[in-house]
């Protein structure tokens, strides 16, 4: 996934590059929202969920 | 007015675009020079450096505008978020954690991504509060001279993204990347493993 992630901003700049502004946009749009899923894929975990328990100190 | 607060405007992006490739150059440096392998969030967090950095470029390309603003300041956001969940996942000493790589001037990857992502929100604040949003929409083009090396600055994010894409590709090969060297030249087993 984060293969096709760095892939998507490498689409987006080579469109840009290209002067496609419109399509350059809507990849690094695709970037953002797969970014986020894969971050909070990365964070989630079958224990904790979305929690911190370690900090409660 | 209008015109001294468009140059600003141009210098101060100028200025953020510059540093992004110098802090992206800096990344490919620790990882190749000096072995520090990234983990995934590591890589959110310099994906989110380049999406600020292609905001900037676009308004360089084609004009300065409002909502070019609004897509840098959504890339700084995701890597405060990122760099503050990795930040707190390690804060606590436990047994599995510790942070990633070697401290530079005493602070290490995940804090100094705050760092980057705080002073680029508060810059883009001080910007929008003093000068504007967009206030080159009507003042023309940037001088030629920061055009002309906005330009080059495009090339070289460019090249590093290209260099990311492709050593992501080799660390994590298409699936997740959690991994203590580069799966596709067979590195990626745990220490011992």
């Amino acid at each position: 996934m984060m293969a096709v992630i760095f892939a998507a901003m490498l689409l987006a700049m080579a469109l840009a590059e290209l002067r496609q502004p419109r399509l350059a946009i809507g990849a690094v749009v695709v970037c953002l929202v797969l970014a986020v899923h894969q971050f909070l894929w990365e964070v989630h975990s079958d224990v904790y969920g979305y929690g911190l328990p370690w900090l409660d100190w | 007015m209008n015109l001294l607060a468009a140059r600003l405007d141009h210098l101060f992006q100028f200025g953020v675009l510059a540093v992004l490739v110098g802090i992206q150059s800096a990344a490919l440096v620790m990882q190749y020079a000096f072995g520090e392998l990234p983990c995934p969030l590591c890589l959110l967090e310099r994906l989110a450096m380049f999406g600020v950095g292609f905001a900037i470029l676009e308004a360089f390309r084609n004009g300065f505008r409002e909502r070019l603003t609004g897509l840098a300041l959504l890339f700084a956001l995701l890597l405060l978020v990122v760099g503050a969940r990795q930040t707190l996942l390690d804060i606590a000493p436990r047994p599995g954690h510790a942070y990633i790589g070697s401290p530079v001037l005493g602070l290490h990857m995940p804090v100094w991504a705050v760092v980057i992502a705080l002073v680029l929100l508060i810059a883009y604040a001080l910007k929008i509060a003093v000068v504007g949003a967009d206030p080159a929409r009507e003042a023309g083009p940037p001088v030629v001279w920061m055009a002309t090396v906005a330009r080059y600055l495009g090339y070289a994010l460019l090249a590093l993204i290209a260099v990311n894409a492709l050593s992501v590709v080799v660390q994590c090969g298409f699936s997740e990347c959690h991994t203590f060297g580069y799966r596709l030249l067979g590195g990626a087993a745990p220490p011992g493993g």
